[in-house]
């Protein structure tokens, strides 16, 4: 699959559950495909997706959603493999992490990453995270579902291949971001 | 203020008085009497992280929900942690407040510490993150006031603040 299948197919299945989105390529192919309350933009600060998922797991643990679902690249992660120690440590019910996996750094020329060597799910699963691995649509929507279903800290690594698309680039005030998501996640909170 | 351990004790109060739903911390021994108080209280949970960094992304997270979380580290570790307080907490205007506990200094014999730790009033500084200070020097009272002050400065600026604890004696 192409990272903006994938994303179609992520918010398909999560049309109104938190879905925080990884700087560069993944935010911008997301928008394109529709700008949505529910999804949060995070423009900058690679590596930091995990972490504010975390986060809000934590703070939603008993809010109406079903799972806090951050959406991150193998390039992000890598530069974060402690948040998955942090989540398989606190065991956040709601918490979500789909790392979208080309084996490169696409949004910054293509580099190649660790993970044409070494396997992203095998480190969350000694993190104690319940991991579902993925190659094809199919099992990918199979993968989301379960974890959607299910409580516990999940993480899903899907294989995509490389490449960008030609997408606007995101060009608010971060603030006007944040106000956006954080009125959405006030307004479900209290409904 | 006469002693570390009555500033640990102010330093309870304070967080207290703060009432935040989360505790996230940084291990660290001069604190040690602080983390062990919130280890099992029954209003504040507190929890670890592994490094700097995750702890502003938690912590944003958290407030993002409508909860508050105040943030306990080292000043050795906060180098760790700018690129999230800058292009996410700041550029997001997430409040966050951070207890950053001063290592450097007279007193300190890790020759290491000072390296870093002398620098952070003028890290900050050119971060553009508001900071206060507090030292065995400032009164038990001053103590807890500063804290809500600056964690209500946070608040109402939308942005992260930090207060710099010297508890050398």
């Amino acid at each position: 699959m192409e990272r903006i299948e994938a994303l179609a197919v992520i918010g398909e299945v999560f049309p109104e559950d938190p879905l925080v989105l990884t700087c560069g390529a993944t935010s911008r192919e997301m928008a394109s495909l529709g700008r949505r309350a529910n999804h949060f933009y995070v423009v900058d600060s690679m590596g930091l997706v995990s972490s504010i998922t975390l986060g809000l797991a934590l703070g939603l643990e008993r809010g109406p959603f079903r799972k806090v679902v951050g959406v991150e690249g193998d390039g992000g992660i890598l530069m974060n493999l402690n948040s998955l120690a942090t989540a398989g440590y606190l065991e956040p019910s709601k918490f979500l992490l789909v790392v979208l996996d080309n084996e490169a750094y696409a949004s910054t020329g293509g580099q190649p990453t660790f993970t044409t060597r070494l396997a992203l799910a095998d480190i969350a699963s000694a993190c104690r995270l319940r991991v579902w691995r993925c190659r094809q649509e199919g099992e990918f929507r199979q993968a989301l579902g379960q974890a959607r279903d299910s409580s516990g800290p999940g993480f899903i690594n899907l294989k995509i291949s490389p490449g960008n698309r030609q997408v606007p680039y995101l060009a608010e005030d971060p603030a006007i971001l944040r106000y956006l998501f954080e009125s959405y996640i006030t307004a479900k909170t209290q409904e | 203020m006469p002693n570390q351990s009555e500033a640990c004790r102010a330093l309870i109060r304070a967080i207290e008085a703060i009432a935040p739903h989360f505790l996230i911390h940084i291990p660290d021994s001069t604190v040690a009497p602080v983390l062990e108080h919130f280890s099992a209280h029954p209003s504040i949970a507190s929890f670890p992280v592994a490094r700097e960094e995750e702890a502003v992304g938690v912590a944003a997270g958290i407030q993002l929900t409508g909860k508050r979380a105040v943030l306990l580290m080292q000043d050795t570790g906060l180098g760790n942690s700018l690129t999230a307080l800058t292009t996410f907490s700041q550029a997001y205007h997430v409040p966050t407040l951070l207890i950053v506990v001063r290592r450097g200094g007279p007193g300190e014999i890790n020759a290491a510490v000072h390296h870093l730790s002398d620098g952070v009033p003028g890290i900050l500084q050119a971060a553009g993150i508001a900071t206060f200070e507090l030292s065995l020097a400032a009164s038990a009272e001053l103590w807890p006031r500063t804290i809500e002050r600056a964690f209500h400065h946070a608040q109402v600026s939308h942005r992260p603040v930090v207060v710099l604890v010297d508890l050398k004696e």
